[in-house]
């Protein structure tokens, strides 16, 4: 299990260098200037910030030279942001998003383990019918609704109580994570709820489950023990790249909440080709993603005896 | 004992035996199973249905409804369906000098004692008058869909004028058949109003000129004369913020989000299962090495590559990406049906009846098509019922961004993404694009259903 | 220099002081305490994207005029709703609406406020000699059937904005009166016949067959995308034009205006001191802002006289000059002089707003329990 870890972990160490290889050299065959300024900047100017931002190199040795800083920690200057350093950027702005990503991906996953048994034992029946509906209503409705319907309740249930229940806006304390944790997982938590209908309807008629009945076990042991345990392999290997979908899909509920997180700042990033601010959160999300997959993994691993971890 | 002696017809079979054993229907394959049980499963007939609809609605519908999606109507501009129409007719609009007094002769204290209207008020310009105020150093103009209260509610500020001696304000901001209220406020040196003011309820009627009614197509030229009456354009879903027709634009809407939101999935859900099945299949290192490289691609920045895609297109500026954006998004979005695939296999590939078929002989090929995709189908499905609104919502983001469809072409997401900010004002902008988005997803959903449970052979013995 | 007293108001001319700037080793301006203060107001607290908190500055000299304590602004999004939700929740004084918010506040009953924020937007033309749009008689035909009050009153729909007559806003000072009373801007009138066969004129001279598809360059804000779908319709609808949007932001709108990958751009400018010359030199020559690349001698001329007299009548005359060129050579075709709609808590009084230098500018404000 240690050995496996570790192996594991080496492997990411790799997987975030090709990560970050294959967006180096993505970026610099994207055409555009990142020394573009509001007001215009006359040659000896520009030259300066060239040289301020090695990019008078050759693209082999900036290559080397950021890899050589990214080993040291050091992510370099943004281009656009005054002055700033993008470990102060990701140092700020991450913890937000993962914050809020961790919240909605733990509604989500509970949410859809819960309502996907449900609707499964009840297959067909009202139960299933109801819940069907508004998970279809849930993925058909694009995020940035939701986002907007949630903040407009929570007005509209503040002005009714006369005093402020959630903040409408921004962040800081737990009341302002939950509307947006929702809204950001609600989309998820649909395609958990399904996911685990249908995953949980193939365990239902499995023959150690007929087994189970026909031995006379009860049946809320065989729902735990024998179902439900089965039944959530499936949704426990898909919550990796959800939360790759979770975290940078973050970017709408951010704008609209107005909560500083990570995923406004890469859009921004790519938009205006801010070199740095792009390699660095890139790699740096590769990174936490990399790593939840194996955190997947291994709980996988532990829930389903039969994948031997070797 | 005796001597037996056998001939050759004491073996022939008794007559009669075979009966038994012959097959009385004709033999079913998988495919035609499965084809008999998804026309018995009435959800997801009525589903295929709605898909042939969509589709018909997407490729047909253009050919009747042959109005231009682009065609910007600006005298019905955010109409709800089944709007009042009816416009009269009137001479083109004439600039106006207004009017000027001398306040410091004529002016009274407080407010202007009374506002007039300089000729009736119609939907291309109100034109107000009214008596100069003593002391004023200009006026403010507002106008109200209420009556004026007090608590100065005065509704929106029209216009400052700054000159105490110009006495009339002419009004064309959006102007709609409705009745308004304006307010004049005299201001003081410093630019703070009076205290009092003067209101006037104004209805407005709707009209047209001539020439635009010939241009928009209501007329021949010369067939009418001001004070005539027209129907204006009928926009049966109404229109959107630059008057453009809804039911127009829904349909050519549907053509980009059903290329992207179908076959982007299709392609990438396939990739996924043949990636994923191939490594949970063959196990051991490659496995391994097959899904580090997907982890690889899952943490590869979306919106950074598919800049890149629309360069090696030769896409440029203004020209609409959806080559690029579906293969940005057939070679980003797999892992996760890949990852969801492979787990399926591991687990089936332990189940007792591969390795009895695998004793049986069957080949590699036969194993995984026969046994371990059908049983992974549910998931499969899912994932591809899910991946229709997803991919639908991405080049909803990206045209918000500037990197997906150019204008003036529509699509179903680029219309919520408008429709949000009028959401309160006009809901009608953004329900109709949502509602085909879901009747479209629903519809995926509910055939997705259908074909599992005709795919699942288990499932055979709950119906 | 007859308007050296409003240059030194511009705060490109403010001084900083150099040892503390060397102090911040490189860092100077990314965060609160990485700058230093003089003014009325320091910023204590700076969550980038976030969060900015200003306070009362205590060694201010004139601190005893300033009433308010702290200005917080804890909220930091471009959402037009969002903006609004937090003003009906209470959590903010001043929010500014939008076409698409303003509805929702006239139900309200707020008291809304106005305010023109002195800037002029335009369609400006790409002037470089291998461009289509470096053909007169192109750009007059587009000039001929842009209607301003069409665009501010049926697809802007904000009041405030005003339609745009002169490179020159309403709100400048000439000799004695407001310059554009002094000076009117030519009248402009659609004529949809009169740009045909301008279209025809260019045709020829460009010995095209056929227009090519033109590149309008834009931003990626909700008020450019009405704009520009607007035109792209109306030059499609009147002279058969196809125009190609290229959506951009900021920073790389401005890239590709200063490399000339355009034909016409969405552009603005707003003033930097209070005299027409801020923005009577935006088209010479030598100007770096001037993206299209317009060059005029006799332009040119007129803005040394401006920028050189001393004189207000010579200078008033050569921005009429400036005004006039502009308009009947289709440098730029102007659209509108910028509104913006705000609400304001009523307890919150005495904030100024102004076109030029400071805005808004707390210095006089006060909280008013009513």
């Amino acid at each position: 299990m240690l050995a496996y870890t570790l192996k594991r972990l080496v492997q990411g160490v790799i997987t975030v260098w090709f990560i970050a290889t294959a967006t180096f050299i993505a970026m610099h065959n994207v055409p555009g200037d990142p020394l573009s300024n509001d007001k215009a900047v006359s040659p000896e100017i520009r030259k300066n910030l060239e040289e301020k931002y090695g990019l008078d190199k050759p693209v082999m040795e900036q290559y080397l030279i950021y890899m050589g800083n990214m080993l040291e920690g050091d992510f370099g200057i943004s281009f656009t942001q005054q002055n700033r350093r993008v470990n102060d950027i990701i140092r700020e702005h991450f913890p937000v998003s993962a914050i809020l990503g961790i919240l909605a991906i733990v509604f989500a996953a509970l949410g859809g383990i819960l309502w996907g048994a449900l609707t499964a034992l009840y297959r067909n029946k009202l139960p299933d019918v109801i819940i069907m509906f508004l998970v279809i209503l849930g993925i058909s409705v694009p995020s940035f609704v939701f986002a907007a319907l949630g903040q407009l309740t929570l007005v509209n249930v503040n002005a009714l109580l006369g005093f402020t229940l959630l903040p409408v806006a921004g962040w800081g304390s737990v009341g302002h994570m939950i509307v947006p944790s929702l809204v950001l997982g609600l989309g998820t938590m649909a395609f958990l709820t399904r996911l685990m209908r249908s995953s949980m309807l193939e365990v239902v008629t499995s023959d150690y489950v007929r087994t189970a009945r026909s031995k006379g076990l009860p049946p809320t042991r065989i729902f735990l023990k024998h179902q439900l345990r089965n039944a959530v392999l499936p949704v426990i290997t898909v919550l990796g790249p959800s939360i790759a979908a979770i975290t940078t899909g973050g970017f709408v509920v951010e704008l609209v909440f107005a909560i500083p997180g990570l995923g406004r700042y890469f859009v921004q990033a790519v938009q205006q080709l801010d070199y740095t601010v792009i390699m660095g959160t890139t790699v740096f999300y590769g990174a936490f993603l990399v790593f939840m997959v194996i955190l997947v993994d291994l709980i996988y691993g532990w829930v389903d005896p039969r994948v031997r971890l070797e | 004992m005796t001597e037996a002696s056998f001939n050759v017809s004491d073996f022939e079979p008794v007559s009669g035996a075979r009966e038994v054993q012959r097959i009385s229907r004709p033999s079913l394959s998988y495919w035609q199973d499965a084809w008999i049980r998804l026309k018995a499963n009435r959800r997801a007939l009525i589903s295929l249905y709605i898909v042939i609809g969509l589709l018909s609605f997407t490729l047909l519908g253009p050919l009747l409804w042959t109005v231009d999606p682009a065609a910007q109507d600006l005298d019905q501009v955010s109409q709800p369906p089944g709007a009042d129409r009816g416009a009269t007719i009137v001479g083109p609009f004439q600039p106006w000098e207004g009017a000027t007094a001398n306040a410091q002769v004529s002016g009274q204290e407080g407010a202007p004692a009374e506002i007039r209207l300089a000729e009736p008020a119609t939907t291309q310009a109100v034109r107000l008058l009214w008596d100069p105020v003593l002391d004023a150093a200009g006026y403010r103009v507002y106008r109200n869909v209420f009556p004026a209260e007090e608590g100065r509610a005065l509704g929106l500020p029209l216009a400052e004028i700054l000159s105490p001696d110009r006495v009339s304000f002419e009004d064309r901001l959006d102007l709609e058949a409705r009745t308004y209220y304006y307010s004049v406020v005299a201001l003081d040196p410093i630019g703070e109003e009076f205290p009092d003011f003067t209101s006037l309820p104004v209805k407005v009627i709707r009209v047209i000129t001539a020439e635009q009614a010939v241009e928009r197509g209501l007329a021949k030229p010369g067939a009418l004369k001001p004070g005539d009456q027209v129907q204006l354009k009928l926009h049966p879903f109404g229109t959107d913020y630059l008057g453009r027709d809804l039911l127009a634009r829904l349909m050519f809407g549907a053509q980009v989000s059903l290329f992207i939101g179908i076959v982007a999935p299709m392609l990438f859900v396939l990739a996924g299962i043949l990636f994923g099945s191939t490594a949970g299949f063959l196990g051991g290192r490659t496995d391994q090495a097959m899904m580090r490289f997907a982890d690889f691609v899952v943490a590869l920045p979306f919106l950074l590559f598919m800049i890149l895609f629309k360069i090696a297109f030769g896409i440029g500026p203004g020209e609409s990406g959806i080559l690029p954006m579906l293969l940005a998004l057939v070679l980003l979005s797999w892992p996760a049906t890949a990852r969801l695939v492979r787990g399926q296999i591991l687990q089936i590939r332990q189940e007792g009846y591969i390795s009895a078929s695998q004793l049986l002989g069957a080949k590699t090929y036969y194993l995984v098509l026969r046994h371990m995709i059908p049983n992974t189908m549910g998931v499969i499905l899912v994932t591809l019922t899910f991946a229709v609104p997803s991919a639908i919502f991405t080049e909803a983001f990206l045209s918000f961004i500037g990197m997906g469809v150019a204008p003036p072409i529509p699509s179903w997401g680029s219309m919520c993404n408008e429709g949000i900010k009028t959401m309160l004002s006009h809901p009608h902008e953004l329900i109709f694009p949502a509602a085909f988005i879901s009747i479209t997803v629903l519809a995926f959903n509910l055939l997705g259903d259908g074909l599992r449970d005709a795919l699942d052979a288990r499932m055979r013995s709950t119906e | 220099m007859s308007y050296f007293d409003k240059l030194m108001a511009f705060s490109t001319y403010l001084p900083i002081r150099e040892a503390f700037f060397n102090s911040r080793n490189g860092r100077y301006g990314a965060d609160a305490e990485d700058l230093l203060y003089n003014g009325p107001f320091t910023m204590t607290r700076w969550v980038h994207g976030a969060h900015i908190r200003f306070e009362k500055n205590e060694l201010y000299w004139d601190k005893d005029r300033i009433r308010l304590n702290v200005i917080d602004m804890p909220y930091i999004t471009s959402d037009s709703n969002a903006v609004l939700n937090l003003f009906k929740d209470g959590k903010i004084a001043v929010a500014g609406l939008d076409a698409e918010t303003l509805d929702n506040a006239l139900e309200q009953r707020w008291h809304l406020n106005r305010f023109n924020d002195g800037s002029v937007f335009f369609l400006e033309f790409n002037h470089r000699p291998e461009r289509l749009t470096h053909n007169l008689n192109l750009r007059k035909a587009l000039q001929l059937v842009t209607d301003p009050g069409e665009l501010v009153f049926k697809v802007m729909k904000l009041p405030g904005n005003l339609p745009g007559e002169s490179l020159f806003p309403v709100w400048l000072r000439g000799v004695d009166g407001p310059f554009r009373q002094e000076y009117p801007a030519p009248q402009h009138r659609v004529d949809f016949d009169a740009a045909r066969r301008h279209l025809e004129l260019a045709k020829q001279e460009l010995g095209l067959a056929e227009m090519p598809a033109l590149v309008m360059l834009t931003g990626d804000n909700p008020i450019s995308n009405k704009q520009s779908e607007y035109f792209q319709n109306v030059f499609k609808k009147t002279l058969g034009i196809d125009v190609k949007i290229d959506k951009q932001i900021f920073k790389q709108r401005l890239a590709k205006m200063t490399s000339g990958q355009f034909d016409m751009v969405m552009a603005g400018w707003g003033p930097d001191f209070d005299d027409p010359l801020t923005f009577g030199d935006l088209f010479s020559s030598w100007n770096a802002n001037n993206r299209g690349r317009y060059n005029n001698p006799e332009l040119d001329r007129q803005v040394r006289i401006a920028q050189a007299s001393l004189d207000p009548k010579t200078r008033m005359d050569a921005f009429a000059e400036i005004q006039r060129i502009i308009y009947e050579d289709a440098v730029i075709l102007t659209h509108y002089e910028r509104g913006v709609v705000y609400v304001r808590d009523p307890r919150l009084q005495g904030v100024v707003r102004r076109a030029v230098g400071t805005d808004p500018d707390y210095t006089n404000a006060s909280i008013v329990d009513s």
